[in-house]
Parts: structure tokens; C-alpha cells; sequence
């Protein structure tokens, strides 16, 4: 026997459990009976998914807020539809990610990539498939130096980039945020890092 | 009065994002849309997907009835070159209502639940090899006239294929006859033949060998190739050759031979060719090729 209270905590059994200790999956489904567990899961993504954000180039803080709030509106209406065999994290980056894209369709402008201006420097670690397989460059860049290469880039290679290397996913994590194949995935951070070092070319070893 | 301050401070703090969500969720009075929703849009893609694939096999049958029974062997007597002949019999009604429904059911796949994990060209060759093997099946079972005139006659301005040949071999000004056998002559010297029009034919047949009075003698509809006489003519027509009208609508599907297409269309004199007014007839050693020796 389950039951829950307004502080996110559940019940089993009798025995008090927080919400905090239990799986986003399990959250999700949870806050179908009870909406209140589903600030669990804000608390639990509204920083990251602030910071995707900015990353993905919504630069005025009032929009990031409108934008997130619209997306966990968004998130809970469509709560049922969120596919267990996904994890929540994946599914809630491509509800955010789909609610950027039609930020930029409205707005008809052109991301651009930002990057915390607070870490001084950034590593980047940039295959060289012309060189020895073994071999991979990781160049320190300041983040203005970053910022520029990236904005030159086409949108889906910065998007596939900043999943990959700032937001740290997994390719069947992107593949399932993006909707793509997997193989897809492989080819376009290729593509994007090859071509994220053709711009950073005078500044490679 | 200090725990008042601090209370005070703590209610001016902006609403956290989740307060502001929670809020308005109680405001808007979101509710989550039910999950049947959502498992019923998932099915009706399949289903979807499914009829599409089903009707992009229905065209391939319909292609494969028509690339069966083109006549490929008579092409040199027909429209001169195979490629002529493959211009004309080209089922692009149905080769574009299979790339169309392939792609409707490539769509659908595509936005189901999990469709977006599929690589494209697998799902596309998926697809197409799916409709075609389909297709390849409803043809082996002998449905393929029955799709090919069956839905064709609902779709405007299309001719189902078989009324499309019987119109090339109605034409006999270029030495082109196609009817049923009504009679034969007892000396072998003519026969005549009702061409679906009702129009009878008495053709002359001092030309033609033992194969083409086997294809005779079996009666019913046959393909005649010869030479057009004058219209006061007793024997209007000349008959060189005289193939069977058969319809393959089923596997198996005869390959004709190589040399049907190989030989030179120019006429060559050669043993057990028939008469002079024979050797004009287009392209004489192809359609040789087709008889059995004899």
C-alpha cells in the first residue's frame, strides 16, 4: 500500500520513502495520481534544462523561463505518453528541445550557441581521423573561442555537439532527444566534429 | 520580531519554476491526456503503414502482371526495339502508386512510437521489398489481372493493359492480326479468324509451318503476324507466322529465348525460310527464333 504527502514523500508500506531517493521513471508515472510529485521531477531538471537553454542560444532569461515552464506544462499533459522503455531524462531534453526549435521558428532566428562564460577555459577533445586512430586532440579553447567556431557551424551539427560534449549524453540518448537513428547520431557528430575542426584549423597542433 | 524579518524574506523569494508549473497546472486545469490516446495514434499508424504497404503490393502485382505479359519476344514485331516496347508497356500509373504508398508507409513507420530508431534506408528497402514480395505473392496466386483491370478501371484515362496489346496486334496495315480461330481449311490453305472487333478474316496460310498449325489447331486466340493484301484480294491477309495469345498470370513466366531479341532485324536468307513476300515482314529472324525447329 501506497500513499503520498504534499512534501514529495511516498509511503510503501509503511515505510516513509523520499521521492528524492526513488527513479525519474518511477516519479513520472507516479505524478500521473498525484501532480504534486511532478515538481520532483522540476527541481530535478530545471537547472540542467536551464542551462540546455542557453546553450541551444535562448540568451534572454525571460524566455528560458517561459520556455521551461511551457515545456513541463507540455511534459505533464503528455505525461502518458512518455515510453518507459526511454529514460525520463531523454524524454524530457526532446520535449525542451522541441519546444526551443519552435522558439526559433517563431522568433525566425538563428540560435546562437553560448557558453558559460564562467569556466575560463574549455577542453574539447576533437578526434583526428586523418591522423592515428589513437590520437585525440584535446585543445583548452577560451569559451569566446569556442563560441565563434560553433556559430559558424550548421544548426544540427551545434545541437548534436553541445548534446554530446557540453550536456555529456550518450549517442541512444541523443538519438532518442533528437529522433534519429543511432548510426545517424555516429555520422553527424562526426561530420560536426570534422567540421568543428576545420574551423578551429590555425588553432590545432 | 528577527523571525518575522526572516519570514518576510523567505515569502519574498520568486516562486520556484515547479511552484509556478504546479500553479498553473491548478489554474489551466492541465490533466494528462489519457494514454489510450496515444497507444490508439500509434496503432492507427501501423494500420496505416500497413494498408499502405498492402496497396503498394496491390501495384506490384499489377506491375509484374504487366511486365509478364508485355510480349517482349514480339517486340521487334510490335515496336521494333525492346526499349520501344518497354517505353510503352512502362507501368508508371502503378510503379508511381508503389513509390507513393511505399513512401506513405515509410512515413508512418517513421513517427510511430519507436520508428525514428530505424535507419532510412532500411526502413525504405524494408518497405519496398516488403510491397514487392507481397506483390510478387498476389501475382503467384493469380490475382494480378484482377488487380491490373480490377482497379484500373476505376482510375481515369487508364487502359487496362491487355485492351492496350490487343490495340498494337489489331493493326494490320502493319502486318499485325490478333483474333480467335473460327475455322481451318481442310487443305491447310487458309483459315479464318473473328477479331474482337467481330470483323472475320480469311487468311491465307501457305506459308506457315507445323508449329504455327499446332498454335492453329488449338484454336481459341492467337497472335498473326504477316503481310497485308489488297482489299479486293479473296485472301486479304498473308499469314508468315501465327503465335499463341497467352496469358501468364501466374508464375511461371517463360523467358523468351535470347534470340529474339539478338537477331538482326535485317532479313537474312536462310534455310526453311518462307516465301518471298514473307521476307519482308519485320524483323524475320527474331520471330523465327520464337518457333521451335523444325
Amino acid at each position: 500500500m501506497e500513499t503520498n504527502d504534499p512534501g514529495h514523500r511516498i509511503y510503501r508500506h509503511g515505510v516513509r520513502m523520499d521521492a528524492q531517493d526513488l527513479t525519474d521513471e518511477l516519479i513520472a508515472h507516479r505524478a500521473l495520481l498525484d501532480k504534486e510529485q511532478f515538481a520532483v521531477l522540476i527541481d530535478r531538471y530545471a537547472e540542467k534544462l536551464t542551462r540546455y537553454l542557453w546553450r541551444l542560444g535562448v540568451s534572454v532569461r525571460e524566455d528560458r523561463e517561459d520556455l521551461l515552464q511551457n515545456a513541463f506544462l507540455n511534459a505533464y499533459r503528455n505525461l502518458n505518453s512518455f515510453d518507459s522503455t526511454l529514460s525520463f531524462s531523454s524524454w524530457i531534453y526532446r520535449v525542451v528541445h522541441n519546444e526551443a526549435m519552435s522558439f526559433f521558428r517563431r522568433k525566425k532566428s538563428r540560435p546562437e550557441v553560448k557558453l558559460d562564460a564562467e569556466g575560463e577555459s574549455l577542453f574539447f577533445a576533437i578526434e583526428d581521423e586523418q591522423a592515428d586512430a589513437s590520437a585525440s586532440t584535446e585543445l583548452r579553447l577560451s569559451s569566446e573561442e569556442l563560441s565563434r567556431a560553433l556559430d559558424v557551424l550548421s544548426e544540427k551539427y551545434r545541437e548534436i555537439l553541445a548534446l554530446r560534449f557540453f550536456e555529456e549524453r550518450s549517442y541512444a540518448e541523443i538519438s532518442d532527444i533528437l529522433q534519429m537513428p543511432i548510426g545517424t547520431v555516429s555520422t553527424m557528430i562526426h561530420r560536426a566534429k570534422r567540421a568543428l575542426r576545420k574551423q578551429l584549423g590555425n588553432r590545432l597542433p | 520580531m528577527t523571525h518575522h524579518h526572516s519570514s518576510n524574506k523567505r515569502t519574498e523569494q520568486p516562486p520556484t519554476l515547479s511552484t509556478r508549473v504546479l500553479a498553473e497546472i491548478e489554474r489551466e486545469q492541465v490533466v494528462p491526456r489519457p494514454r489510450w490516446t496515444y497507444v490508439a495514434a500509434n496503432r492507427a499508424l501501423w494500420v496505416t503503414a500497413v494498408l499502405a504497404i498492402a496497396v503498394a503490393a496491390l501495384a506490384a502485382a499489377a506491375t509484374i502482371f504487366i511486365l509478364a505479359n508485355a510480349g517482349w519476344q514480339y517486340a521487334s514485331a510490335t515496336h521494333g526495339t525492346v526499349f520501344a516496347l518497354l517505353l510503352a508497356v512502362l507501368p508508371s500509373v502503378w510503379l508511381v502508386a508503389l513509390i507513393v504508398f511505399a513512401l506513405v508507409g515509410y512515413w508512418n513507420i517513421r513517427h510511430t512510437t519507436h520508428g525514428y530508431r530505424y535507419p532510412l534506408p532500411l526502413v525504405v528497402a524494408g518497405v519496398v521489398l516488403l510491397a514487392l514480395l507481397s506483390g510478387a505473392a498476389l501475382f503467384a496466386a493469380g490475382l494480378g489481372q484482377g488487380v491490373e483491370e480490377g482497379l484500373g478501371r476505376h482510375l481515369p484515362f487508364y487502359r487496362p493493359f491487355l485492351d492496350q496489346e490487343r490495340s498494337w496486334w489489331l493493326d494490320t496495315s502493319q502486318g499485325l492480326l490478333v483474333g480467335n480461330i473460327i475455322s481451318l481449311a481442310p487443305d491447310l490453305s487458309s483459315f479464318t479468324l473473328r477479331t474482337s472487333s467481330g470483323k472475320v478474316w480469311r487468311i491465307d496460310a501457305s506459308d506457315l509451318r507445323i508449329a504455327d498449325f499446332s498454335v492453329l489447331a488449338r484454336g481459341g486466340l492467337v497472335r498473326v503476324v504477316g503481310v497485308p493484301r489488297s482489299a479486293t484480294s479473296t485472301v486479304p491477309f498473308h499469314a508468315c507466322f501465327v503465335f499463341p495469345w497467352q496469358i501468364y498470370g501466374a508464375f511461371p513466366v517463360p523467358i523468351p529465348p535470347i534470340a529474339a531479341f539478338t537477331a538482326s532485324t535485317s532479313e537474312i536468307i536462310s534455310r526453311g525460310a518462307r516465301s518471298e513476300l514473307c521476307r519482308g515482314v519485320r524483323p524475320y529472324q527474331s520471330l523465327r527464333a520464337l518457333e521451335p525447329n523444325e
